[in-house]
């Protein structure tokens, strides 16, 4: 199993703790999701994840105007968006202490 | 810093690749997604440099990639190699002489107009025009003609305004092809209209008849007017002339020969009062006006 696996299920809780710090747009989110560790996070799968959110009301967007290139979509969390990220939080945390407990303990593993 | 808008040409080649790769999305949701990743290629290709399918992978799968994340439905092809036929398919539609026959592509939109007013027709199995055999009647036949119009209409508006290349479009239109082998079967097979006739048709009735009336009894006088009675009469031929119809009546005088034969060809024909074996009026006839002869007798042997 890789870290692009694990991604899949749990893009959605990174993008919105991203957001959530945050507004952010596209490139600019997906840049911050890198640098917090999660290196392996694929363009495709950040955009495309950015609108389901949205789509959803987890995030609002609106434009900026930028003086680099064409203008840029922000996304900003929502009070459901804060919903969604709390109960991703708690799911999270009690996933993570068991399979850290269950990876922890010294089992043998036969093949 | 001024504003740099122009967008590189690999990455607008890159972006034609990811938009044709969702050709087959809601146009809305599909600019929606590139209008996200548009501006994201930017800043990362001004960042990092370098070629843009290098760094993010083949187009088709980012955009099977962006496609699943952003939890829209994904393509049966996508799960697996093309069909060889679906690639000459498209290969064959990339050929700039197929390009150019797409330039027939309205007489297609009218055909296929007319194929789904004509298979709904026969659906309903309305009849058909015998002025104009293509046109169904549907209540009438300048009803049918308005709607192959006003379907026809429709199908240019759509064709001009929907993506060719569309699965949902390419479907129906092959839906609407197969409309044709029902269609064209029922023109091939319809009976073509019997002429109604209106004129009277000869049917020869039995008997002898004058102007199509029977003639049910003759009355034969002689040149000086007097009732002639038992006359046997024959045709040019030696055959008696009989009136069949007659000959079932049972109160008919029936004359017959020394053996007892029937002869059926004596005129005027008599009938007996009923119960009595006796012809009440033997010298009943028709008023008649009979005209004064002028011609000599015929000289006869005698």
């Amino acid at each position: 199993m890789d870290v692009s696996q694990l991604l899949r299920g749990t893009l959605d809780a990174a993008a919105l703790a991203v957001v959530a710090e945050q507004d952010g747009y596209g490139y600019d989110i997906l840049r911050r999701l890198r640098a917090a560790g999660l290196a392996e996070v694929g363009d495709a799968s950040v955009y495309g994840t950015l609108r389901r959110l949205y789509r959803a009301g987890a995030l609002t967007s609106y434009v900026m105007p930028s003086d680099e290139g064409p203008h840029r979509r922000y996304y900003g969390i929502t009070e459901r968006g804060r919903a969604q990220l709390e109960e991703a939080r708690a799911v999270w945390a009690g996933f993570s202490r068991a399979l850290t407990t269950l990876l922890e303990t010294n089992v043998e593993v036969t093949p | 810093m001024t504003p740099t808008t122009a967008v590189p040409p690999e990455v607008s080649e890159y972006l034609a690749a990811v938009r044709a790769a969702l050709d087959d999305l809601p146009s809305t949701e599909r600019d929606d997604l590139l209008a996200e990743v548009e501006p994201s290629l930017l800043d990362a290709a001004s960042e990092t440099g370098g070629n843009v399918s290098a760094r993010l992978g083949p187009a088709e799968d980012f955009a099977a990639e962006l496609r699943s994340a952003a939890g829209l439905q994904v393509p049966l092809r996508r799960t697996g190699p093309e069909p060889r036929l679906l690639v000459a398919a498209r290969r064959l539609a990339r050929d700039p002489r197929v390009q150019e026959l797409r330039r027939l592509a309205p007489i297609w939109w009218v055909a296929r107009a007319y194929l789904l007013v004509a298979a709904i027709a026969l659906a309903a199995g309305a009849s058909w025009s015998l002025r104009y055999f293509f046109v169904p009647h549907l209540g009438t036949a300048w009803l049918g003609l308005l709607a192959i119009a006003a379907a026809a209409a429709l199908s240019i508006w759509l064709g001009l305004r929907t993506p060719r290349a569309a699965h949902l479009v390419v479907g129906a239109n092959l839906v609407l092809l197969g409309l044709a082998i029902p269609v064209l079967s029922h023109f091939r097979h319809r009976q073509l209209p019997v002429q109604v006739v209106t004129e009277p048709i000869y049917q020869p009735t039995q008997g002898l008849t004058l102007d199509g009336v029977p003639v049910t009894n003759i009355y034969p006088f002689s040149r000086q007017r007097r009732l002639l009675h038992d006359v046997l009469l024959y045709t040019g031929s030696g055959a008696p002339l009989d009136v069949p119809g007659a000959a079932i009546d049972p109160q008919r005088r029936v004359l017959r020969t020394t053996s007892g034969k029937q002869v059926l060809n004596a005129y005027p024909i008599r009938y007996f009062d009923p119960g009595t074996g006796q012809v009440a009026h033997p010298g009943a006839a028709p008023k008649v006006q009979i005209p004064r002869i002028a011609t000599p007798p015929l000289p006869l042997a005698k």
